[in-house]
């Protein structure tokens, strides 16, 4: 699931897919090279709200 | 040329029975009650995942955005030796965390109907067309037979002939008239998704805005 969160120090947007982030993938900022991650704290909390939204997705389609 | 040929349908006529409006409209409708239905449970999603409801001291309920944290790692350029500022600098990786709110990194746009596209082709064609075969055959033949006398003098001579002319011939002619007058539409009807509200959009510059990490004045 792709997304993009724009970079908090270049302002660039960083594309980023959701999945691979609550994995514990990181994201390099393009323009600038910063790396994003996901802090363990959250991966729950995003991982659930990932879930959720791929029902909703689904119904969408459906 | 054949004289008096079927005339020819008019266009228009032929498209005035055809329910351009339900052709058209029927699928934009469902398409529309579609992402209305879907704007709703986006708003739902919204609501149940991405805020946490709480109840403030006089009883009213207050959404509360759900924040997660991330970590950004950056490369920041240090002076090796802060007393020779003439020296290279050395790049050390700082870390810094962030708190984002989770509505931020869902893709909610892409929950919509984004593309509805109507195309269809119509065409309605008029013709007739006709054909006129000829064909000749001639057989001819001609047998003709002369005599004639030639006199030479005290001589005299017959002479006698005869011419035989022998033709056959045959042509075929073909003539094809066709006449036509044809009308082809094609319908092409485009509905996109345009972006979020621009409230949802300013709701979610603010948060960002908010949460832009602020360094921490170093140590002198
Ligand atoms: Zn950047």
């Amino acid at each position: 699931m792709l997304t993009q969160i724009n970079c908090p120090n270049c302002q660039s947007p960083i594309p980023i897919d959701l999945k691979g982030l609550v994995g514990g993938e990181s994201f390099h900022c393009k323009c600038c090279q910063a790396k994003l991650s996901l802090s363990e704290d959250s991966t729950d909390v995003v991982s659930s709200a990932v879930t959720s939204f791929e029902k909703v997705a689904q119904q969408a389609k459906g | 040329m054949p004289s008096a040929q079927p005339p020819l349908v008019g266009m228009a006529e032929q498209f005035t029975g055809l329910p351009m409006g339900d052709l058209i409209g029927a699928p934009l409708m469902a398409a529309a009650k579609a992402n209305s239905a879907m704007a709703a449970t986006q708003t739902k999603f919204l609501l149940d995942t991405c805020f946490a409801k709480e109840e403030t001291s006089d009883g009213k309920e207050n959404y509360k955005p759900v924040l997660i944290k991330m970590t950004l790692t950056r490369g920041v350029l240090v002076p090796v030796d802060p007393d020779k500022p003439e020296q290279e600098p050395k790049i050390e990786q700082v870390e810094t965390t962030f708190d984002l709110p989770l509505l931020t990194v869902l893709p909610l746009n892409s929950l919509a109907v984004d593309d509805v596209s109507i195309g269809f082709d119509m065409e309605v064609k008029s013709s007739f067309s006709e054909s006129t075969n000829e064909k000749t055959e001639e057989a001819l033949s001609a047998k003709s037979s002369f005599s004639t006398k030639v006199g030479y003098g005290v001589f005299s001579a017959e002479v006698t002939g005869s011419v035989s002319y022998d033709s056959s011939s045959s042509s075929s002619h073909d003539t094809h008239y066709e006449k036509s007058n044809s009308a082809q539409y094609s319908v092409k009807v485009h509905a996109g998704q345009i972006q979020l509200p621009k409230g949802v959009t300013t709701i979610i510059t603010a948060f960002t805005n908010s949460i832009s990490p602020i360094e921490m004045p170093t140590a002198a």
